[in-house]
């Protein structure tokens, strides 16, 4: 319970950074905001990771650094980047839905380079988020 | 610099945005999950990543970011740093989310996102967005297929 409590808080926290996002926007520039964005996020963070994690920080094998800087530049430079983009040219209300399918492509590329399996259930979910998606941005056609 | 929405082109260069953010974010997570397997808690991972990736964006905007420091409002600055902090905080909150149950649980709740996000919209943004029921019904689709891929991965 405690574990869907946290997951519902997290998932709120997104909300209202997209909504400050969008407000941000009001002011600031996609390029400015994202590095503005990266300023509190990172202190917080790694200021947690020392409290939390000491041990394996002084531990850590030259390679992962290697692998920090692709995540960081897919997540950060790359993924926030674009989501502040998107949100600035299609809104809030049309840009989340589209940039939360996230996972599929994790699953693709899980596919492509882990080796992992295509599932029925994959492409049924496939299916479903290509519908929606098709539902969203074909509004303005109308 | 008040933005407006609306025309067509900006529309769907919005829209390739937000799929050219997914792919990454998608990228990250595979990234993230090599990295969490061999290397590191997913909190340093974090940590480091953020630091590599602040690292990138000052490099790549260092023609606005001093000018813009200048020169733009104090409120764009107040509200991206608090977009930073809720960021953040929504991934430390999944880390202890992640702790105390599988993901198999934790995945289809935090999946609901976007529909927090188009409730919080509807309340905060008033004035600058428009929620259609087609815009919801969508948003409910995607989350649904989310839901399904990464609870029948989570089972597997």
């Amino acid at each position: 319970m405690l574990g869907v409590a946290f997951g519902l808080m997290a998932a709120t926290c997104w909300g209202f950074s997209a909504i400050l996002v969008r407000l941000g926007l009001q002011h600031l520039r996609p390029t400015t905001g994202t590095w503005t964005s990266l300023v509190p996020g990172g202190i917080l963070v790694m200021s947690l990771a020392v409290v939390f994690n000491l041990d394996d920080i002084t531990t850590l094998a030259a390679i992962a650094f290697f692998w920090f800087a692709l995540g960081g530049l897919f997540a950060f430079a790359l993924g926030r980047f674009l989501n502040a983009v998107s949100i600035q040219k299609a809104g809030v209300a049309r840009a989340t839905p589209l940039f939360s399918t996230a996972p599929l492509f994790a699953t693709i590329l899980a596919i492509i380079f882990l080796g992992e399996t295509i599932t029925l259930w994959l492409l049924l979910g496939t299916v479903t988020i290509v519908t929606g998606i098709i539902l969203i941005t074909s509004e303005q056609l109308r | 610099m008040q933005e407006r929405l609306g025309s067509r082109a900006n529309i769907w260069l919005g829209y390739t945005a937000a799929i050219g953010a997914a792919i990454a974010y998608g990228a990250s997570q595979t990234v993230g999950k090599h990295v969490t397997s061999e290397y590191a808690p997913p909190l340093v991972g974090t940590a480091f990543s953020l630091l590599f990736g602040f690292m990138y964006v000052s490099i790549m905007f260092h023609r606005h970011i001093p000018g813009d420091l200048r020169n733009s409002s104090r409120k764009g600055f107040l509200w991206f740093g608090l977009s930073g902090i809720a960021s953040a905080s929504g991934v430390t909150l999944l880390y202890f989310a992640l702790s105390n149950s599988p993901l198999v649980v934790v995945s289809p709740v935090v999946a609901i996102n976007p529909i927090i996000t188009l409730t919080l919209a509807h309340i905060f943004l008033q004035r600058l967005e428009r929620i259609t029921k087609r815009t919801i019904l969508g948003t409910m689709l995607v989350v649904l297929g989310v839901v399904i891929i990464t609870v029948s991965r989570a089972i597997s």
